[in-house]
């Protein structure tokens, strides 16, 4: 059974101009031990999904559907589970390391303000965990770093205090949003490195938010690539490049320049702009920027389905919502 | 002392050549923090140069010096043949128009209070080029980045970044430059978008005649547009010369590391970056990259390396390269 199970998640904001429906529809599971990828652009409605799981959307906000984590609902638990649910079971990293953390706290208050609070541990029993906790984000020297404030360490470092203390209580789930994005390219890969190997040390569940495919490639075990507020794929990490079915999704990948190309290689875009989401849904969100969009693309909402032999009750189906997929499911569809 | 050498410029004509540039700022306690130290280049007219490395390396400070924002603190800026710290205030603003830049965050780019039009056609009133520019050809240079020209009393606010960062476009091309410096032009958007103002830019580069200085973090976007790339640790040149060289063949140890980094670049790199960035308040001796380099040696802490040539456009500077220096005259 799955650790988190969404399903039918819908988040809709009121706004004095009328609602704006940031997600629609959005299922996924991850497992115990799993990476699960949820990639998408500004606007796809990725981090309101994980927000919406985290209590952390204002009261504009209207959420709709389920989210059980080890057979607990989510969004109805008792004040008093909430204050130990988040930073103990589930924990979460952000994009910006720097407002993530306090400016005039040291870094060792900060990382043992969790421990004291939810496990009630002494001081120095704290400080021990403090110093233990940095030695694991591979910080060298923890014990003197405790003195010190966030301005005093980069951006990579200030990242790795952050991941410390989501840690701090052995969360099973960490939830990281784009938290390399703020970095440079080799910092990003030390700290990919680094939730790669806590995850296998601490047999932690992981999601990892990107906007880049290139970041959960190789690691993660499921990708669901979100637009428009939608789930528009979403598959074992391997099936989704393999046999890429949404339009989008091979759109995604065609428009990122590669190293292997020669320079001067012209790229294609995706033209348009993301959708408005004040509109309420009616048609695929992508459609208007899609190539292969047909008449029924406009006027439907293309229901999410398998591909193949791929039940939806395996393990990890292979998932699109689209009426002129463009891989394996292309063909079945001209067959059948 | 000792530099690290001006072997990498070519002889002819260079439409912008920089020697030995120093840009330091004023740090703590009367203290001098040097973001740029010694680095020479040359670009020649209708090139693209790009600029990579972390941040913290002095690529924007490097370009910025050229257009005098700050003056660099010594060396020579040589544009079409000035030498542009000799020119009177004056003489200088009349070339800034030939010297454009675009930047990264486009929002915060444009005047938030003012059309899309008076942001576009503003240099084009300040220099009374009413002659050239007619309104007629505005509105079209306005739809040649990409905006309908009916959206032009709209304000920053009403259009996307993406759509931002054209109306950049527009408004340092409005002016007629030759050289357009892009600081980070595609880090603030989205992926989908990014390809967009990638096409955008290669498509007004050969429209107007454009020579390019193109500086990002992203390496598989400066692969993508440079002819010649710089690389740059620490304020320190690293590695320059043909961009396929660079990518293809980097014999810097640093560039290796830095390209083995990319998500997705296949490259396995055992000698992968150790350690933090030095404080650029502090920087290390000798080499500035030994102390995170895997093949640095008891040399490197010591004597700064000087440029080798290791093909016909492809210089390092580094004691131990991973690759042999050659001879070409």
């Amino acid at each position: 059974m799955a650790l988190l199970d969404v399903t039918n998640l819908a988040v809709t904001f009121k706004t004095p101009k009328g609602p704006v429906y940031a997600v629609s529809d959005v299922s996924f599971a991850v497992g115990k031990g799993e990476a699960l990828g949820i990639v998408g652009e500004s606007g796809s409605g990725k981090s309101v999904t994980v927000k919406s799981l985290m209590g952390l959307l204002p009261r504009t906000a209207k959420v709709e559907g389920t989210a059980v984590y080890d057979g607990e609902d989510v969004f109805n638990l008792p004040k008093s589970r909430r204050k130990h649910f988040y930073g103990v079971d589930v924990a979460m990293v952000f994009q910006n390391p720097m407002t993530s953390l306090n400016p005039v706290k040291r870094i060792g208050e900060q990382l043992m303000e969790g421990m004291r609070f939810h496990r009630g541990l002494s001081r120095a029993d704290a400080k021990a965990r403090a110093i233990e906790l940095l030695d694991l984000v591979r910080i060298p020297d923890p014990s003197s770093r405790l003195r010190q404030y966030p301005h005093e360490l980069s951006g990579g470092m200030r990242q790795r205090v952050v991941i410390a203390m989501a840690l701090a209580n052995d969360p099973a789930l960490l939830i990281a949003d784009e938290p390399t994005t703020a970095l440079d390219v080799t910092v990003q890969r030390d700290i990919l490195d680094l939730l790669d190997s806590l995850r296998a040390d601490l047999d932690m569940a992981l999601i990892l938010i990107t906007h880049d495919l290139g970041v959960v490639r190789d690691r993660t075990d499921n990708i669901v690539v979100m637009y428009g507020g939608r789930v528009m794929e979403s598959a074992a990490t391997e099936d989704v490049f393999a046999d890429t079915e949404h339009p989008y999704t091979e759109a995604l990948q065609s428009a990122i320049p590669d190293m292997s190309m020669p320079r001067g290689t012209r790229l294609d875009p995706i033209p348009g702009s993301p959708p408005d989401l004040a509109i309420a849904p009616r048609s695929c969100p992508f459609a208007p920027r899609c190539n292969y969009a047909s008449d029924e693309c406009h006027t439907s909402i293309p229901a999410l389905r398998a591909v193949g032999d791929t039940a939806v009750d395996a393990a990890s189906p292979h998932l699109f919502a689209c009426f002129n997929p463009r891989g394996v499911a292309a063909n079945e569809g001209a067959s059948a | 002392m000792v530099g690290i050498g001006q072997e990498s410029l070519r002889e002819g004509e260079s439409l912008i050549r920089v020697e030995n540039l120093v840009v330091e700022f004023p740090g703590p306690r009367g203290s001098k923090l040097q973001a740029v130290s010694d680095v020479s280049f040359d670009v020649m007219a209708g090139e693209t140069l790009g600029i990579v490395g972390e941040s913290g390396c002095g690529k924007s400070t490097t370009a910025k010096a050229v257009i005098r924002m700050p003056p660099p603190t010594s060396g020579t800026v040589r544009y079409d043949d000035e030498d542009l710290a000799a020119l009177t205030k004056e003489e200088l603003r009349s070339r800034r128009t030939d010297l454009q830049m675009i930047f990264q965050d486009p929002i915060s780019a444009l005047n938030p209070r003012r059309s899309v039009w008076d942001i576009i056609s503003e240099g084009v009133e300040i220099w009374g080029t009413h002659g050239v520019w007619t309104d007629a050809r505005l509105t079209e240079l306005i739809s040649s980045v990409g905006i309908d020209p009916q959206y032009r009393d709209r304000k920053p606010f009403q259009f996307s970044g993406g759509q931002c960062q054209r109306i950049s476009i527009a408004r340092a091309l409005a002016l007629d430059p030759k050289v357009l410096i892009c600081d980070e032009p595609v880090s603030a958007l989205d992926v989908s978008v990014q390809a967009q103002i990638l096409n955008l830019l290669d498509d007004l580069k050969t429209e107007h005649d454009l020579t390019m200085l193109f500086i990002s973090h992203d390496l598989a976007v400066v692969r993508n547009v440079s002819d010649r790339v710089l690389v740059m640790y620490l304020g320190r040149v690293a590695e320059v010369g043909d961009a396929d060289a660079i990518f293809d063949n980097p014999v810097h140890p640093y560039t290796q590391a830095l390209l083995s980094a990319v998500p997705g670049s296949g490259i396995d790199n055992d000698g992968s970056l150790s350690g933090e960035l030095p404080s650029p308040l502090d920087p290390p001796t000798g080499c500035r990259f030994h102390t995170r380099c895997s093949h640095a040696t008891d040399v490197c802490k010591t004597t700064v390396p000087e440029f080798r040539q290791f093909g016909k456009d492809h210089w390092a500077a580094c004691h131990n390269p991973q690759g042999t220096p050659v001879d070409i005259t």
